[in-house]
């Protein structure tokens, strides 16, 4: 993953907070996982306003004793799952467009797309 | 694994029961459905449901039944609850799974299907299934995969005479392009009656713990983890997740902590009541305290099939936020599911699809008569006697008969 580009969250994944973290789980090939810190959550709550994923532990307050623990953290969700269904995506305003035009034109077994 | 045992802001993995009604009668029916009951839940009411669980954020929902398809608002709960984020599997016997139904189902992106057979061949199927429902299951999987639906899943219950199936299912669903999933056979409701007749023998208990072992990809959920003392455990959820992890909300909106030990006594309350769904996470919290992860095999086979007396409550934290007022004491609970109590209301109207269903089908004499055929079957088939792996259960929960 590439700490300078900004990241987002995928639109079909859902975050639940936790008392111990959050879970968080994908629409798209309906798996579960455990964000084991409440911090993570916050990080990647913030992560829509992030100008690049590096930046995105300090803004969120986060000492920078931290930051690369939650850049691995970061990191492992980026390619958590099959290739098709990470958590994060790298974002810029022309993959957005990108991926809103294949979401409508696919079918739910190539993409499943998420009903906002 | 270890945040399941502290508890959840709400349940992962809850089960909804749309309706009573169904068109089949299966002898091991653990919902003992067959006529829907009077006051089950409305259009409206279903809606107030799904609101609160994307409120709750429960990710997902297993709908069942009953045969949830008889509902005419059946597709109407799927679209709202996909319209909300709120993801549906539903589990059906195919019967009213047409060419239409399976397109319609194709084109929602957050609803995954299973139709569920408990036999490779109709004759060992209708045993249990009753007749025809065989040939039903089959064409809704064949409509499904006409449409393009994806993978839908193949439930099995694994019974005595089933188990020598098991590669035939495996063909059937690879054939398909589906998943298999195996489910123990438990006995609640109608499976209590059939339970002598159905349960696997010990011998087959151990083929097919290491039939799954060598088969990872067929599914199994929760269902084995009473196998693992036979050696490594199975993959799945290897502890009793009663009102941290799952639920259940029945037809008449009762809620309970656990889907298989459905009784008064852990009845945390109901969807229509004052707090609604989320209202009635504490109290499904601390009226079942059962199967302690660290209990090994029988035991905890044993934990997950007997009710265990209510134990302390855990924590006061709730799925939401909600008075401990609410919460009442097991030994002052009544004894059986009150929905089989509740009062006719002919001003409720849930609208249902119009089929014959065989009234004396959840009846006694049907199930003692079938009861017989399955007795027969085993003394040709397997040979009387052999012992079986869980003990008697200790509790009777039939409503309907
Ligand atoms: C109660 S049915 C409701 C949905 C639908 N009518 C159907 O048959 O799929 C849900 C699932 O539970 C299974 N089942 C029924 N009785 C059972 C029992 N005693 N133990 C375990 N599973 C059972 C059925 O085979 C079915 O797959
Ligand atoms: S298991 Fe059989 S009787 Fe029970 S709800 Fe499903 S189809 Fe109906």
């Amino acid at each position: 993953m590439d700490l300078d580009t900004p990241y987002r969250l995928d639109p079909q994944v859902s975050l639940r907070p936790e008392e111990f973290g959050a879970l968080a789980y994908h629409f798209g090939n309906r798996k579960l996982s455990f964000l084991k810190h409440p911090d993570l959550l916050r990080v990647l709550e913030q992560l829509d306003t992030e100008p690049s994923l590096g930046a995105a532990p300090e803004s969120a307050g986060i000492s920078p004793r931290r930051w690369s623990s939650f850049l691995k953290a970061l990191e492992t969700l980026g390619i958590v799952g099959d290739d098709s269904c990470p958590y994060l995506r790298p974002w810029s305003p022309r993959s957005h467009r990108l991926r809103h035009a294949r979401w409508w034109s696919t079918s739910r077994r190539a993409s499943p797309r998420r009903s906002a | 694994m270890e945040h399941f045992k502290e508890g959840l802001a709400a349940p992962i993995c809850l089960t909804w029961e749309l309706t009573y009604a169904c068109n089949l009668a299966c002898v091991h029916c653990l919902s003992s459905s067959g006529r829907r009951h009077p006051r089950e839940l409305t259009t409206e009411e279903c809606f107030r449901v799904v609101d609160e669980l994307a409120r709750m954020q429960v990710f997902y929902v297993n709908i069942g039944g009953g045969e949830p398809m008889l509902r005419r608002d059946f597709f109407h709960v799927l679209a709202y609850a996909e319209s909300h984020d709120v993801g549906v599997k539903f589990s059906t016997n195919g019967t009213f799974l047409d060419a239409a139904a399976a397109h319609r189902l194709a084109d929602m992106d957050y609803v995954d299907v299973q139709v569920s057979i408990d036999g490779a061949t109709a004759d060992v199927n209708d045993l249990v299934r009753g007749e025809g429902s065989h040939e039903a299951a089959l064409a809704a999987m064949r409509h499904l995969s006409e449409a393009d639906f994806g993978p839908f899943k193949v439930s099995i219950v694994a019974t005595r005479h089933n188990i020598d199936q098991l590669d035939d299912f495996k063909a059937l669903s690879d054939d398909l392009g589906a998943q298999l999933r195996i489910t123990r056979l438990r006995p609640s409701g109608r499976g209590v009656d059939s339970w002598e007749d159905l349960h696997p023998t010990q011998a087959q208990q151990r083929r097919l713990y290491h039939w799954l072992l060598e088969r990872p990809d067929v599914l199994t959920g929760d269902s084995f983890f009473h196998l693992s003392a036979l050696g490594e455990p199975l993959p799945g959820l290897n502890l009793c997740g009663a009102g941290r992890v799952v639920c259940l909300i029945d037809p008449v909106g009762d809620v309970y902590a656990c889907p298989f030990v459905i009784h008064d006594e852990f009845r945390a309350g109901n969807v229509r009541d004052e707090g609604g769904l989320p209202g009635c996470g504490p109290t499904a919290r601390c009226s079942l305290r059962c199967g302690s992860p660290a209990i090994p095999g029988r035991a905890r086979a044993a934990a997950a099939t007997t009710p265990a007396r209510a134990g302390a409550w855990r924590r006061s934290s709730s799925w939401a936020s909600t008075s401990p007022t609410r919460i009442r004491s097991a030994s002052t609970a009544r004894p059986m599911r009150s929905s089989q109590r509740s009062q006719w209301d002919p001003s409720v109207r849930v609208p249902m699809r119009r089929v014959r269903v065989d009234r004396s089908a959840p009846g006694r004499r049907w199930i003692a008569r079938v009861r017989a055929r399955l007795c027969r079957w085993r003394s040709r088939d397997v040979g009387p006697g052999e012992p079986s792996t869980n003990s008697r259960p200790a509790s009777r929960n039939n409503r309907h008969v």
